[in-house]
C-alpha cells in the first residue's frame, strides 16, 4: 500500500512537471518582466561569481539591492541546457511531497493527503505567479512549505537541523521571509490566547527563527532602510502604481485564484481545526491566513503574494476537512459510497481547480514581439545607447537589447522613480513637442520604442509629436530614434 | 567580597577610560572628532567678556541664544587652562564620573551586580558613550549631573541630600529643559510606585522654577520652534549610521528583558509605563532618544544576564541565540569604533575648508549640510546657511524646504531662485553627502543642475570635498 502511495505521488509529480514544462517549452519567451530580471542577475553571477550590486543597465545605472541566493542556485545548474526553464519547474513542481508530507503529518491519511498533493499542483494563483517563469517564489514556496513541515516535526532532530538551517536561508531568498516571520510572531500569540499548550521547546525555535529573519533582513536591506525609514514596507514604489500593487481584494477575485476546494474544504478545516478542537496545527496554518489577510488590508504585501500565503495554508486545511469527511463516511452507512465520493471529488478539482489553472497558465502574457523588437536595437544601436520602452518592459529590454533603460520595475533604491514614471509617461502622451524634447534630452534617450498597444490605453495611435521627421527617425515598426 | 566588587567596578572604570581615549587615538589629536569642540571653541571667543547680541556666521546670521551655561564654563576655565587641554581632558574626566554614578544609580535601583555592571558596560561600549564624553558638549554636564540628582533623590532619608538633589535640578534647568523634565517623570514614576507622591511638588516647583527663568523668555520671543523631519530608525540605530543610537542587536536583547519583567507581570507596570513613555517622548523629540536608550541599556542587560541564567528546553537553541546576539553586538561596536574613526572632519574636509577659507571674503554665504554648518564656520571662516543648532531659529519652517528643494530639485530656475534667496556664494558637496547623506545618485537634484548649469563652477576639490561657486 505504501509503495502504491509513493508511486502515485510520483506520477502526480512528473504530470505536474511535464505540464510546467510544456508551458515552458511551448513559449518563446517568459510570461513575466521579472523572469527576465532573474535571468540577467543570474547570469550576471555565473559571468563574474559576484552579485549584482550596481546594474549599469536599469535606470541607466543604479544600485541595487536583492537577495540573490536563487540566482545563485540557479547558476550553480547552468551546465544544464535550458536550466532557466527547467530548475524553477522542478522546484515548484516539488510542492507535491512537501504537501503530502504535511497532510500526512495533519491528517495521518494517506487518501486526503495525495488528493491535497494533486490540488497543490494545480492552485491558480499558484500557476499564475511561476508557470513558464523564472519566479522567486519557485524557491520561497517550497521553503515555507517545508518550514511547515518542519515545524510540526520538530521533535525529530533531522527536521529541528532543517528548520534552523532554513531560518538562515529564508531571508537570503526573498524578502517574503517578513511575512513568515510574522506569521510566527501570530502563531505565538494565537496560542497564548487560545491557552493551547504548545512546548517551550517550539517557543524557543519559533523566536530563534524570528530573530535570525529579521537580523539578515535587517543587514540585507540596511541601505534601503536609511533611505526610506519607515516606508521601506511600500518598497519606494511610485504613487501612479500604488494602488495597482497594493488593490484590495474582493471575494470573487479570491474565490478564483485559491480555487473553490481549497477556500470551501479549507475553511471548514480551519473552523473545525480552531473553534471545535483546538487544533495546535491549524493554529499555525490560520496564523498565516490571519498574517496575509492583515498584511494585504494594510497594503504591506502585494495581492498577489497575499493570496498565494492564504492558498497554501488554506489547502493544507482541506486535508483536515477531508480527513473528517472520511471518518465520518467510515462511521456511517456512507462508508459504501466511499469510492464513487473518490471519483466525484476527483472530477471536481479537475473541473474546479485543473481547469480554472489551464485558462490561467494559456492566457499568461508573452514577450515574443517586444523581444524580436530589442533584439534588432542590440543589433543595431550602439553599446551607450538609452532605450525608452514603457515601465513594464524595462526588464525585458535590458535582457535582449542589453541597452540601458530609463526606468524598470525595481523601484527599491532607484532614483527619482516618482518623477521618471510621470516623466515616460509625458513623452508618450505630451501634445508638446518641446516638452517631449526636454524629457527626451534630460533622459539621454537615443531610441523611443512606442509599441501600439501601450499607446492604446492613453487610445493614441502614435507619439503626438512623432511625425516632425527632423528630429524622429521610424528605423523599425514602433522604434524611434532621435535625430535633435 | 567588597574588594572583589571593586576590582570589577575598576576595570569597568578602566574599559571606559579606554573607550574615552579611543576618539584621540583613531583621530589623532591635530583634529576635534564630530563638530562640538569648533562650536564652543568658536562662541567662547565670541562672547569675549560680553554676550554678544548676534553671531553673524551661523545661519547668516542669527541671534546669539544658544545654551550659555557650558559656554561660561568653559570660558571661565579658559582662564586657568588652555582650551585644547580642557578639550581633551574635561570630558574624560566627567565620563568616568558618570560612569562611576550611572553605576551608583543603578545600584541605588536595587539591580544586582551582574545587572548594574552589565548596564554599565553597555553603556560604555555603545556609541553614545563616546558621543558623550567624546568631545566638549552639553551632555558631559546633564548626565552626570542627573545622575547625582537622582542618586541624591532617591535617599529618601536625608535632608540634606534631598535639598542638594533639588539645587542639582534647579542647575540643570540652566543647560537642558528636557533632562529636567526626565527627571520629573523618573521620580513621578517612582514616587507613584512608593506610594508618596506628595514628594514630588518640591522637584516639580523647582523645576518649573528653573524651566520658566532659562526657557520662557526664549519661548516667548521665538516661539516652540520647528523640529526637522528626520528618519528615526537611522537615529535610533547605530547600525543604520547613528552617531549615538544603539545597535539592533541590544533591542533584541531589551526585548528578552521584557519577557523576563513580564514573568512577574504587573509587578513591574512602572518600567513599563517608562518604556512606553520614553518611546513617545523620543518620537516626539529626537533629543529623548538619548535617554530613552539608557532605558535599553538596562533592558538589555536584563536580557543578557537572563538568556545566560535561564534554562531553555534546547541549550543548543539558546547557545546559539546568544552568540549571535553577542557576535552581532560587538560587531556593531566594532562598526561604531570605525564610524569614530571616519567621522568628520578629516584632513581631506579640513585642507578644502581651508581652501574656502583662502578665498572670498568672511561674509560670503556657503551651503551645505547642515551637519557641515559649524565647520563652515570655524575652519572655512564664512557663513553658512543652515547648521545643526537649530533651537530658536526664526526662520527654519520657511529655510529648512528651501534647502531641500534647493538639493533635490533638477529645475535649474527654481534653484538659482532659491540660491539668491539665501545669498549662497559657495556650495560645499562632500563625498558623504553623494554616498546617503542627501543623494545617492550623482544625478540627483542639485548635483545634476550643477553639472549643467553654466551657474556653477568647481573652484576646489580632492578626495572627500568640493567647492562650487556660484557665479
Amino acid at each position: 500500500m505504501k509503495i502504491n502511495n509513493k508511486i502515485i505521488l510520483v506520477i502526480i509529480f512528473l504530470l505536474t512537471l511535464s505540464f510546467r514544462l510544456y508551458l515552458s517549452f511551448t513559449n518563446s519567451s517568459f510570461s513575466s518582466d521579472d523572469s527576465y530580471f532573474n535571468l540577467r542577475v543570474t547570469q550576471h553571477i555565473i559571468e563574474n561569481k559576484n552579485p549584482l550590486i550596481y546594474d549599469e543597465l536599469s535606470y541607466s545605472g543604479r544600485n541595487f539591492i536583492y537577495p540573490q541566493f536563487f540566482n545563485y542556485l540557479l547558476a550553480l545548474f547552468s551546465f544544464i541546457p535550458e536550466y532557466e526553464k527547467i530548475i524553477p519547474s522542478i522546484l515548484i513542481s516539488s510542492i507535491i511531497f512537501i504537501v503530502y508530507l504535511i497532510s500526512k503529518r495533519i491528517t495521518n491519511s494517506a487518501n486526503a493527503s495525495l488528493f491535497i498533493a494533486f490540488i497543490s499542483a494545480f492552485i491558480p494563483i499558484e500557476i499564475r505567479t511561476t508557470a513558464n517563469q523564472i519566479s522567486v517564489y519557485s524557491l520561497v514556496i517550497p521553503i515555507i512549505l517545508l518550514m511547515i513541515l518542519c515545524l510540526l516535526n520538530l521533535e525529530t532532530k533531522k527536521y529541528f537541523n532543517l528548520f534552523i538551517l532554513l531560518s538562515f536561508l529564508l531571508p537570503l531568498i526573498h524578502p517574503t521571509s517578513f511575512l513568515f516571520a510574522f506569521s510566527l510572531l501570530f502563531y505565538l500569540i494565537l496560542i497564548n490566547t487560545e491557552s493551547i499548550n504548545v512546548t517551550r521547546y517550539k517557543k524557543e525555535i519559533i523566536l530563534f527563527s524570528f530573530f535570525v529573519i529579521l537580523i539578515i533582513n535587517f543587514f540585507l536591506y540596511k541601505s534601503a532602510l536609511v533611505k526610506y525609514g519607515m516606508n521601506i514596507i511600500w518598497q519606494n514604489i511610485p504613487g501612479a502604481l500604488f494602488n495597482e500593487y497594493f488593490r484590495t481584494f474582493n471575494l470573487l477575485e479570491v474565490l478564483y485564484l485559491v480555487g473553490v476546494v481549497p477556500l470551501i474544504l479549507g475553511a471548514i478545516g480551519i473552523y473545525t481545526g480552531l473553534f471545535k478542537k483546538k487544533d495546535e496545527n491549524m493554529v499555525l496554518l490560520s496564523s498565516f491566513i490571519l498574517s496575509s489577510l492583515l498584511l494585504m488590508s494594510l497594503k504591506i504585501i502585494s495581492l498577489q503574494a497575499g493570496v498565494l500565503f492564504i492558498a497554501l495554508p488554506l489547502l493544507i486545511a482541506s486535508s483536515k476537512s477531508l480527513y473528517n469527511l472520511y471518518y465520518y463516511f467510515s462511521l456511517t452507512k456512507f462508508e459504501k459510497v466511499k469510492r464513487y465520493f473518490n471519483i466525484i471529488f476527483f472530477i471536481m478539482i479537475v473541473a474546479l481547480s485543473l481547469i480554472p489553472s489551464i485558462f490561467i497558465a494559456l492566457s499568461l502574457p508573452n514577450y515574443n514581439q517586444d523581444a524580436e523588437v530589442f533584439k534588432w536595437l542590440h543589433e543595431n544601436t550602439e553599446k551607450s545607447s538609452v532605450i525608452l520602452a514603457p515601465i513594464e518592459l524595462g526588464n525585458v529590454l535590458t535582457y535582449y537589447a542589453d541597452r540601458k533603460n530609463v526606468a524598470d520595475n525595481n523601484f527599491l533604491l532607484a532614483p527619482n522613480v516618482e518623477e521618471r514614471l510621470n516623466d515616460i509617461q509625458l513623452i508618450y502622451i505630451s501634445p508638446f513637442e518641446i516638452k517631449g524634447l526636454e524629457l527626451i534630452k534630460k533622459y539621454n534617450i537615443n531610441y523611443i520604442y512606442a509599441p501600439a498597444y501601450y499607446l492604446n490605453k492613453f487610445n493614441l495611435q502614435k507619439i503626438p509629436y512623432i511625425d516632425d521627421e527632423k528630429c524622429f527617425e521610424l528605423v523599425r515598426k514602433d522604434v524611434y530614434k532621435i535625430k535633435c | 567580597m567588597s574588594i572583589k566588587l571593586n576590582v570589577k567596578l575598576v576595570l569597568t572604570l578602566m574599559l571606559g577610560l579606554m573607550f574615552l581615549l579611543l576618539p584621540g587615538i583613531l583621530k589623532g589629536h591635530n583634529i576635534y572628532a564630530g563638530e562640538n569642540n569648533y562650536f564652543y571653541e568658536r562662541a567662547v571667543n565670541l562672547i569675549d567678556g560680553n554676550i554678544p547680541d548676534k553671531d553673524e556666521l551661523s545661519y547668516s546670521g542669527r541671534d546669539f541664544n544658544y545654551v550659555l551655561a557650558p559656554i561660561f564654563i568653559l570660558s571661565f576655565l579658559g582662564k586657568i587652562f588652555s582650551i585644547k587641554f580642557l578639550f581633551i581632558f574635561l570630558p574624560m574626566l566627567l565620563g568616568l564620573i558618570s560612569l562611576y554614578l550611572f553605576y551608583l544609580l543603578l545600584k541605588r535601583l536595587n539591580l544586582n551586580d551582574n545587572e548594574a555592571y552589565l548596564t554599565t558596560i553597555l553603556f560604555i561600549i555603545s556609541p553614545l558613550f563616546i558621543y558623550s564624553f567624546g568631545s566638549y558638549n552639553i551632555l558631559i554636564f546633564t548626565l552626570p549631573l542627573s545622575f547625582l540628582a537622582l542618586i541624591l533623590f532617591l535617599k529618601e532619608e536625608n535632608k540634606f541630600h534631598k535639598n542638594l538633589s533639588l539645587l542639582i535640578i534647579f542647575i540643570l534647568g540652566f543647560f537642558d529643559y528636557k533632562i529636567v523634565l526626565l527627571f520629573l517623570l523618573f521620580i513621578l514614576i517612582y514616587l507613584i510606585k512608593n506610594k508618596k507622591f506628595k514628594n514630588f511638588y518640591s522637584p516639580l516647583i523647582i523645576a518649573l522654577i528653573s524651566i520658566a527663568i532659562n526657557y520662557l523668555p526664549k519661548v516667548i520671543k521665538y516661539g516652540f520652534g520647528y523640529s526637522i523631519k528626520e528618519n528615526y530608525f537611522k537615529l535610533l540605530i547605530s547600525d543604520l549610521g547613528s552617531s549615538y543610537g544603539i545597535s539592533i542587536f541590544l533591542v533584541f536583547f531589551a526585548f528578552f528583558g521584557l519577557i523576563y519583567l513580564w514573568k512577574i507581570k504587573y509587578k513591574n507596570i512602572h518600567l513599563y509605563v517608562a518604556f512606553i513613555l520614553m518611546l513617545i517622548l523620543s518620537l516626539l523629540n529626537k533629543d529623548f532618544i538619548i535617554y530613552f536608550i539608557l532605558l535599553i541599556f538596562y533592558l538589555s542587560s536584563l536580557g543578557i544576564n537572563n538568556l545566560i541564567i535561564s534554562r531553555w528546553e534546547s541549550e543548543r537553541i539558546r547557545k546559539l541565540t546568544l552568540f549571535l546576539l553577542i557576535l552581532g553586538l560587538l560587531f556593531s561596536t566594532y562598526g561604531s569604533l570605525s564610524m569614530v574613526k571616519n567621522s568628520v572632519p578629516d584632513e581631506a574636509l579640513s585642507s578644502a575648508l581651508t581652501d574656502l577659507y583662502n578665498i572670498g571674503s568672511r561674509n560670503d554665504v556657503v551651503l551645505s549640510h547642515y551637519s557641515y554648518g559649524i565647520l563652515i564656520n570655524s575652519l572655512g571662516g564664512k557663513r553658512n546657511v543652515i547648521d545643526s543648532n537649530f533651537d530658536y531659529i526664526p526662520d527654519l519652517k520657511e529655510r529648512y524646504p528651501d534647502i531641500q528643494k534647493i538639493f533635490y530639485s533638477r529645475n535649474a530656475d527654481l534653484t538659482k531662485k532659491l540660491i539668491d534667496k539665501y545669498s549662497i556664494k559657495y556650495i560645499l558637496i562632500t563625498k558623504e553627502m553623494k554616498e546617503g547623506l542627501v543623494w545617492t545618485q550623482n544625478d540627483e537634484g542639485l548635483l545634476f543642475v550643477m553639472q549643467n548649469s553654466q551657474e556653477f563652477r568647481k573652484i576646489t576639490s580632492n578626495d572627500y570635498a568640493e567647492v562650487w561657486r556660484v557665479r
